[in-house]
């Protein structure tokens, strides 16, 4: 039994050597699978990208013609020249089927029935706000054409 | 008999008359004061267009194209008077002369105000159907020239306003609408 000793101590060394080379390449195994771990990290700033995308203000809806119309008529009552209120004037005409679309102005209603000033035309209109210096009415009704122009309007009082 | 039968006939007559009158009448005080409110908004609109004729800095189309709206506010013939410190007598002129004489004064300055608008005369339904009222004006003149020569004054002014119910055809529809007119402008007061 004496004799065998010293083989159980160098069995005994030998497992231990054995026992510590598998750790290592057991660690660098684990390292190797945790490398690409790294790699999954790294393009984080492109995950980032939707999340700043997402904290951006939704555009503004696209506004209406009537919208539009209503900015056209508050510009041209408020002007500083001229030169400017015709412009806006050209402008908003574009959106028109001709100068002498019809332009109706509701001044008072009454159980259903409606009280109208004189009928002027779209053209007028535009240069009463720009003279006027003011624009009193807001837009009630609009009739398109089949090409999508406007080819009546009808204001009423604010 | 037969004097009879004709008084009743008479009678009912006046009464149908009357009775389409006070149907027309049957305006409602809000929609009487809307109206009222309408008219005098024609008479700051033109007080508005006076401005931009006189003023000298207006380009001549313009001061053209908008004499011709400020003249669509009249009736036809209507006149305008003009009033000087200098002398005693008023001058009455046919709106567009108006206008015309306005856009050629001498002045290389001219500021013409109206304010203190108010009726001195309600509208009142007349036998034909229109409204008439008549509407007060104060105006304040100036005209100042480079080489010295300067001019001031206010004006007093009366202004007789229709208001009549029309309708039109556009489009192939029928529009009732309310159209105001001014009539003659009559200076009645002029200080310094």
């Amino acid at each position: 039994m004496k004799n065998n000793q010293p083989l159980v101590y160098l069995f005994i060394l030998f497992l231990a050597a054995a026992l510590m080379v598998g750790c290592k390449s057991s660690k660098k195994v684990a390292s190797a699978t945790t490398e690409p771990a790294k790699e999954v990290k790294e393009p984080a700033p492109v995950r980032e990208k939707p999340a700043v995308e997402v904290t951006k203000p939704a555009p503004a809806p696209e506004r209406t013609v009537e919208e539009k119309l209503n900015g056209y008529f508050d510009e041209i009552a408020n002007a500083r020249d001229v030169n400017l209120a015709n412009r806006n004037i050209s402008e908003a005409l574009s959106y028109f089927a001709s100068k002498d679309a019809p332009v109706f102005i509701v001044f008072y209603r009454e159980g259903g029935q409606k009280d109208y000033d004189k009928p002027t035309d779209i053209m007028k209109h535009l240069n009463y706000l720009k003279d006027q210096k003011k624009n009193p009415y807001k837009i009630d009704r609009v009739i398109y054409n089949d090409q999508g122009k406007i080819e009546e309007l009808e204001l009423t009082t604010r | 008999m037969k004097k009879i039968t004709f008084s009743l006939i008479s009678l009912l007559i006046i009464l149908s008359i009357q009775q389409g009158f006070s149907q027309d009448d049957n305006i409602s005080p809000e929609r009487k004061k809307a109206i009222d409110s309408l008219a005098l908004e024609k008479v700051r609109d033109l007080s508005k267009y006076i401005s931009i004729i006189g003023n000298k800095s207006t380009p001549f189309s313009e001061a053209n194209r908008v004499m011709d709206r400020a003249e669509e506010l009249f009736v036809e013939d209507a006149e305008i008077g003009v009033s000087s410190l200098s002398r005693e007598e008023i001058n009455n002129y046919k709106v567009r002369e108006y206008f015309n004489r306005l856009i050629q004064l001498s002045y290389d300055r001219v500021t013409i105000k109206w304010y203190n608008i108010h009726y001195i005369s309600d509208l009142e339904r007349q036998p034909d159907g229109r409204y008439v009222g008549v509407v007060t004006i104060y105006q304040r003149f100036e005209g100042v020239s480079d080489d010295g020569l300067n001019y001031r004054d206010t004006t007093k002014k009366d202004i007789t306003i229709y208001v009549e119910k029309k309708k039109t055809q556009i489009r192939g529809r029928i529009i009732e609408f309310w159209d105001v007119l001014l009539g003659d402008i009559r200076v009645t007061e002029t200080t310094t």
